[in-house]
């Protein structure tokens, strides 16, 4: 699967985690980020994203989560702070599409304001949010 | 100032870069890795190392 030349990429928690587990569909995920590193911009996700892949990756792997956050923090990766404006329209995207999560709900959100590409690992959040990259085939969202 | 012996052992150089987080009651420097894009890739399924390993995955 080819990543697309140009344009914003908003990244969602499964595909952050996909690729912090290194999954099937991780290595996509370092495609984006290296593109990103070579053009000199960012991606993007929320700051509600990333604390839904700290919760997670806590969870998974306690002893990490210091290398965890400093290579997320030295990533061209830029963290959308979570305004009150955005959460309002967050939720409203969410109901508008079907998103069950508010995480997942904040990146559509964000993806569709700025006209960027969301990168996902979760089939359903790629069909309720077409033109998504699916970087993997993963079902459900519990689990990310 | 990171006393010699450390430096040597961890194979700190002049113009290193850290991380630097507030633990509370402790201070954590994490060195700053050469290609992070690579070095995520994976890291959670990946084990915290024993400080003689650390200089080897940029972890001070």
């Amino acid at each position: 699967m080819a990543v697309p030349e140009q344009g914003d990429f908003v990244l969602d928690a499964s595909s952050l985690l996909a690729y912090l587990r290194g999954e099937p569909g991780g290595d996509l995920v370092q495609r984006v980020f290296s593109h990103c590193a070579e053009c000199g911009y960012k991606a993007k996700t929320t700051a509600l994203v990333l604390l839904r892949v700290y919760e997670q990756a806590a969870e998974e792997n306690e002893l990490m989560m210091d290398d965890v956050i400093s290579v997320l923090e030295q990533l061209p990766l830029e963290v959308v702070p979570l305004t009150g404006d955005l959460a309002a329209q967050s939720v409203r995207t969410s109901l508008v599409k079907g998103i069950k999560d508010s995480a997942g709900g904040s990146a559509a959100e964000l993806a569709t304001t700025i006209g960027g590409t969301l990168v996902t690992a979760d089939k359903d959040m790629a069909r309720l949010l077409p033109g998504s990259l699916l970087v993997s085939e993963r079902t459900g969202r519990k689990d990310y | 100032m990171i006393p010699a012996e450390l430096r040597k052992r961890l194979s700190l150089e002049a113009g290193t870069s850290f991380r630097l987080y507030d633990k509370g009651d402790k201070i954590v420097l994490i060195r700053e890795v050469k290609d992070p894009v690579g070095h995520g890739l994976g890291i959670l399924r990946r084990e915290a190392t024993p400080l003689e390993e650390n200089k080897e995955n940029g972890r001070a």
